[in-house]
């Protein structure tokens, strides 16, 4: 166990932007592409994915001592199956709409990568509140990540946000404008050019700053 | 065998704590998810079946739950399989038709739909689609009212038939254009799951199902 990591700050903040779990480290790809054909379903994603995340975090953070090594991904696997389970029933009891509409999904946060990789990165490794001001940046960051590709790309298909229209009324069954945009090749141009434009701006950017301080690690997942 | 407990007794504990969290979370989520499942096809009753009451179809479903202990409240034999048949009654209790509930596959994911029939399911009062992964503006259509209200008023016999241009015989459906097959896959479904329907009530008899529980 490190005595030392970084701070419950930094964890927060390196969560966000410098180390996005989208666009920095490439995690949680399967919910990014299926489910952001809309804001109200990407969103709800976010929020499905950051209570287990938080959850599993504190979980882990607090049995960290107790862990074998060579069992220790066991455990995470479990304990974020079980968050897993109870998000999805809490979204079929609350939320049956949204909980039908993203279907298997929910159940998938199971394996979404970025959850595990922030047991093992953080978690695992640091206290409590580290640990907790790293699920609450990781989420943010999974969050404003969703809601980017979620933005561009309903906007594009159906021309409205969150189902409000913005730039045209869409009549039943024709709300479609550009359907691609909604459909799988249409996730994968959105991510592909938001993924160019963000680390476009992130050289950019550290050109102009030179190399910023308390630079993140890398992620190890 | 010591070794093994304790290594492994964190996964042990841990695993037996997680059930007993989840068995929680069922039983104080179940019924609620359950009773959303309800309204769901309860809520449409009124609007598939001309003149029924979701309130009073939803009571009455209750009722012979009840009755029944929870098992075959709401399923009709049919050879070897059964399917699920919410009878619909109006406001006076009376039995104005029933809604089948019919599934099969389509081009994305099994399509789930309710069929409104009427008292001897010889008209299809209307079609509803509850769950569908069609492709999104194409065949997710299936589920628009604009489209799926071409059955309304269908009868049952002879079965529908899906076109590509206007509808000319009282039994054609028209596809939507450029998703035919999402079309046929939901037509199929009315097709099977009415022509089972209509077998198992004749075999039940002169239109009564389950003898005498509903009063004219």
């Amino acid at each position: 166990m490190a005595t030392e990591g970084p701070t419950p700050m930094e964890r927060f903040i390196w969560g966000i932007i410098p180390e996005n779990p989208v666009y920095r480290q490439l995690l949680g790809m399967c919910p990014t592409l299926a489910v952001t054909g809309s804001m109200k379903a990407g969103m709800t994603m976010a929020a499905a994915a950051a209570f287990v995340l938080i959850c599993a975090n504190v979980l882990v953070s607090l049995i960290r001592g107790l862990l074998k090594p060579h069992l220790r991904i066991l455990v995470f696997v479990l304990t974020i199956a079980t968050f897993v389970t109870i998000a999805d029933r809490l979204l079929a009891a609350f939320m049956y709409d949204m909980s039908k509409e993203l279907g298997p999904y929910i159940p998938l946060i199971i394996v979404n990568c970025l959850i595990i990789s922030r047991c093992e990165v953080c978690s695992s490794k640091q206290g409590l509140a580290p640990s907790i001001f790293d699920a609450l940046g990781q989420s943010l960051g999974f969050a404003v990540a969703l809601a980017s590709m979620a933005t561009v790309r309903e906007l594009l298909a159906t021309g409205s946000w969150f189902g409000i229209p913005l730039f045209w009324e869409g009549t039943d069954g024709e709300a479609y404008r550009w359907v691609l945009m909604a459909l799988p090749p249409g996730a994968f141009f959105t991510l592909g050019i938001l993924l160019g434009v963000v680390n476009w701006l992130g050289e950019k950017f550290s050109r102009k700053g030179g190399q910023r301080a308390g630079q993140p690690e890398t992620a190890e997942a | 065998m010591i070794n093994y407990i304790k290594q492994g007794w964190l996964v042990l504990v841990l695993g037996l704590a997680f059930g007993a969290a989840l068995g929680g979370v069922q039983v104080w989520l179940g019924p609620t998810i359950d009773a959303n499942r309800l309204n769901e096809t309860f809520g449409q009753v009124p609007k598939l079946v001309c003149g029924a009451s979701a309130e009073v179809s939803l009571a009455k479903y209750r009722e012979r739950l009840a009755e029944t202990s929870g098992e075959r409240a709401s399923h009709v034999d049919v050879g070897d399989s059964k399917i699920t048949v919410y009878d619909a009654y109006d406001a006076e209790e009376n039995l104005v038709g029933y809604v089948v509930r019919g599934s099969g596959a389509g081009y994305g994911d099994t399509i789930i739909a309710l069929i409104g029939l009427n008292r001897d399911a010889s008209t299809i009062t209307g079609v509803y689609v509850l769950s569908q992964k069609e492709t999104p503006g194409l065949g997710s259509r299936i589920a628009d009212s604009s489209w799926n209200s071409q059955y309304d008023g269908k009868a049952t016999e002879p079965p529908l038939e899906v076109v590509k241009k206007a509808p000319a015989e009282p039994n054609d459906i028209q596809a939507i254009s450029g998703a035919t097959i999402s079309s046929n896959a939901l037509t199929n479904i009315v097709n099977g799951t009415v022509e089972d329907f209509r077998r198992a009530l004749q075999a039940s008899g002169s239109g009564t199902r389950k003898g005498g529980d509903h009063g004219d």
